[in-house]
């Protein structure tokens, strides 16, 4: 049946990333409004909260954007807050895809940051820092990956259901974390690991958080872009989340690419984790993987599951995040209205995409 | 309904199309798949919104712009795919249809009050069994017995027979009947003429969102009413038989057992399929052809028998390793198993072979302008619309549906084609396009496995015919020996026999 999405359309053809004809969804025109509607719907939502906190939401917007874009410091905190922001959209974006909800970012962050940290204080000094690095980051990716494995395996073989299974697992990183912090990693005067050796952490730039980590982030987000669009497997990821039954009946083997699925999201989750110790902390803090995680879904919820549109959704989160923590001084607000923001930003995208037709 | 009209984005599906009913009359409303039959009707029953033209109930103007508004007027629709909560019991889902905000009184009474408006029209009806218990038929009679316990004095029927055998169909048409005999206005929304015939007496056609004749129904030769569906005159049908030899096998199914849960669904069902013939396989719903086309198809596991393709055993293969045998399979029920509603129609052509790692360009990566190129020319080969194989597939109509599935299925260049009712749903023009290609298929040498519920369309273009019953074998014959009688009797269980040893 027909939908109003036909009154105006336009022919996509195959761009430079050699995207799939996309199902047409109606004029420039119409699209833009669907971007802008629920922007404007969140703003109004979200003016009227900081008038019930008693703020001026006016206040409120500009402190929140000089504080995340006023200085060449604040950008590089955006920056450095964005790539853990991407890599965790991406570890709910991929499983998501496929109708699997991993929860377990947050989870697969941590085991990926013990599993770096393991590594970069045992393998040695003796090893060159860059090779060191490199290590800690393959180390963070397969532990993440493993970590989420489990939970596709739970649902593949005894039909679990993926969201419990990863929050329980989420639990369990947690307890890992604790463990390297307290245990025989500890730094013995403040609550955090051991640091790994310098030559094995990356340096910063402009003296800041700043660094290598957001382009690593951003090339990962292209290259599951490109996985999920042109592969045989980013494609029967994408149908079986569509239509399962017949993406049995074409030929897909739906449950090795759930598991493959699972696999990627916490390799991206892991990576994160690792990034974190190798370009922010050079150890495990708890605490260190700040929610990104479950940010990380609304950042993909955002992207409408894109990885390329993680990118700008991510940076949408940091500019939030960053800007607000420095709110209950410079505007007198609870730094909670960030989550208030965050939540109707989310609910508002979601809610117009369901809508969509009607707009 | 005076003037109706309705757009849906370049498509006129309505134009000023004029309808009537009165008390107690049967209305046939006809058409092609996408000639806006069901959009009309859902603009009766308040479901879709009108651009233009009025709506009259009892010489009163009203507005009707919501489906609690038509219910209000009497006014109530039974779909296609009927709606109701299969886990809850049929005066259950009678009392989830009503309006009222106070619980009634007892289950009970309201079981027997439902029970009571069945009998009052000849059914027998046990309104405390629950919907997932009932047959097809039986949830159709459900859906009647709801609309008028809930005061319909205005019923559309929409496709009601389209997954009933030939007694089933009978049944429901002597139920419309006893309705209408009790003041009830009915309109039977549906694409097949013969049915018409006997319980309608007057008949509108609509082509193309206009309506293309209206009538008595005596008025009409069924050629007349066919010529005013699609537009043009039918060529006569004679499909020639295959002149292919029965005795080179294609594929062999030896001993089949299949069982569904507690159920045998396929008792020790054999039969071969001949390259170049085509092999009927015909029975009422519930039979075991669901079971069978699941098997064909790699989805479901034989308990017991094997399948062999040109001798190499494919008993225990999923779809994939059935598509390297050269074995495709069309299902028949296609939001489920045959499209992927979301994706492009280009998307959908490829499928099954970006699965078989297909389309691979630079650095193994998929190709999708190859993808496009090849659509672009499915489409114009099969001739689906739209044209633009960008558009979903959820936006096609169900004989465009189709045609995208049997494209893909032909591109695929299979030795073994599985069909499991694949012009259900869907209206003459698209039968016979479809029909068509299969025979296509077949003069190519492609062996063709038919399962439909439709008698005459199998007995028209089957080579062999074989009747399923209770999941075993009840007839076996070839086209010149099969009559509509014989199979007929197979399908019900009636005379059940052995014909001479088709295959």
């Amino acid at each position: 049946m027909a939908t109003s999405e036909d009154l105006l359309t336009v022919t996509t053809g195959e761009d430079v990333l050699g995207v799939p004809p996309e199902p047409v969804r109606g004029s420039v025109a119409l699209r833009t409004l669907q971007l802008l509607l629920p922007a404007v719907g969140a703003f109004g939502v979200i003016c009227v909260a900081v008038l019930v906190l008693g703020a001026d939401p006016l206040l409120v917007l500009g402190k929140m954007i000089s504080g995340s874009l006023g200085s060449q410091y604040d950008v590089s905190e955006v920056l450095m807050v964005m790539a853990p922001l991407i890599l965790c959209g991406l570890a709910a974006a991929v499983p998501f895809s496929a109708r699997l909800w991993n929860i377990g970012g947050d989870g697969q962050l941590y085991v990926g940051a013990v599993a770096a940290v393991v590594v970069g204080l045992n393998v040695g000094k003796d090893v060159p820092g860059e090779l060191l690095a490199a290590l800690c980051v393959l180390a963070g990716i397969a532990a993440g990956a493993c970590w989420a494995i489990v939970a596709g395996l739970v649902k593949v073989l005894v039909a679990g259901n993926e969201v419990i299974v990863t929050l329980m697992l989420n639990l369990l990183a947690g307890l890992a974390a604790d463990y390297v912090v307290t245990g025989p990693y500890a730094q013995g005067v403040s609550p955090q690991t051991k640091t790994i050796p310098s030559g094995a952490t990356f340096g910063s730039f402009w003296q800041t958080g700043f660094n290598q980590a957001i382009f690593i982030a951003i090339a990962v987000a292209l290259a599951v872009g490109v996985f999920m669009q042109r592969t045989r497997a980013g494609f029967g990821i994408r149908a079986s989340g569509e239509n399962l039954d017949a993406s049995r009946l074409a030929g897909f083997a739906v449950h090795r690419l759930w598991v493959g699925a699972f696999g990627l999201g916490g390799a991206c989750a892991g990576l994160a984790g690792a990034l974190l110790v190798v370009a922010v902390y050079g150890a495990v803090i708890p605490g260190m993987g700040e929610q990104y995680g479950y940010t990380g879904i609304a950042v993909a919820l955002v992207a409408r599951l894109r990885p390329l549109l993680l990118i700008p959704s991510a940076a949408l989160f940091a500019v939030i995040q960053v800007g607000g923590s420095g709110l209950s001084a410079n505007a007198g607000v609870s730094p909670a209205i960030t989550y208030v923001i965050q939540g109707v930003i989310v609910i508002s995208f979601l809610a117009f995409r369901v809508l969509r037709v009607r707009i | 309904m005076r003037g109706v009209s309705k757009r849906f984005g370049d498509l006129q599906a309505l134009d000023r199309v004029e309808l009537e009913v009165a008390p107690g009359e049967v209305l046939a409303l006809l058409g092609e798949n996408g000639a806006g039959k069901t959009t009309l009707m859902r603009i009766a029953a308040g479901l879709e919104t009108r651009d233009a033209g009025s709506i009259e109930v009892d010489g009163r103007e009203v507005p009707l712009a919501s489906p609690h508004e038509a219910i209000e007027l009497g006014i109530s629709m039974v779909h296609q795919h009927f709606l109701l909560v299969g886990n809850l019991s049929v005066a259950e889902n009678v009392v989830l249809g009503s309006r009222t905000n106070v619980l009634p009184l007892s289950k009970r009474q309201v079981e027997r009050e439902v029970e009571e408006v069945a009998e009052r029209i000849g059914m027998r009806l046990d309104a405390s069994r629950r919907i997932d218990e009932l047959s097809i038929d039986e949830r159709a009679k459900a859906e009647i017995v709801k609309a008028l316990y809930l005061g319909a004095r205005i019923l559309i029927l929409d496709e009601p027979t389209s997954s009933l055998g030939p007694k089933q169909i009978e049944d429901l048409l002597a139920t419309v009947t006893t309705v209408a005999a009790e003041g009830m206005s009915v309109v039977l929304v549906t694409h097949r003429l013969a049915e018409i015939r006997d319980v309608s007496s007057r008949v509108v056609v609509l082509r193309h969102g206009k309506v293309a004749a209206a009538g008595a129904t005596d008025g009409f030769t069924d050629d007349a009413l066919a010529r005013a569906m699609i537009g043009h005159e039918l060529p006569p049908r004679a499909i020639p038989l295959s002149a292919a030899p029965r005795e080179a096998v294609r594929l062999r199914v030896a001993g089949l057992v299949v069982h569904d849960h507690d159920r045998v669904a396929l008792d020790g069902v054999s039969f071969d399929v001949s390259p170049g013939r085509i092999l009927g396989i015909v029975g009422v719903e519930g039979n075991g052809q669901t079971e069978l086309v699941e098997v064909l198809a790699g989805l479901r596991k034989a308990d017991e028998g094997r399948i062999l393709c040109d001798g190499a055993d494919v008993t225990h293969l999923g779809p994939d390793g059935l598509h390297e045998h050269g074995i495709v399979t069309i299902t028949g029920d296609r939001g489920r198993w045959d499209v992927i509603g979301t994706m492009s129609i280009a998307e959908n052509l490829a499928l099954h072979r970006i699965a078989r790692r297909g389309y691979r360009g630079r650095g193994g990566l998929i190709s999708w302008r190859s993808v496009q190129e090849d659509a672009q020319r499915l489409a114009a080969e099969f001739d689906i619309r739209p044209r633009r194989v960008d558009a979903r597939v959820e936006q096609l109509s169900g004989g465009n549906q189709q045609k995208v599935v049997m494209a893909r299925a032909m591109a695929l260049a299979p030795r073994v084609l599985v069909l499991g009712h694949p012009t259900r749903g869907l209206d003459i023009g698209a039968r016979r396009f479809i029909y068509d290609q299969i025979v296509r298929a077949r003069d190519e040498g492609v062996a063709v496995v038919l399962l439909s519920f439709d008698l005459e369309e199998l007995l028209e273009h089957s080579d062999d015919i074989l009747v399923l019953f209770r999941g075993a074998i009840s007839y076996q014959a070839s086209r010149q020996d099969a009559t509509l009688e014989t199979v007929g009797n197979a399908m019900t269980g009636i005379g059940a026999r052995r014909a001479a040893p088709a295959a």
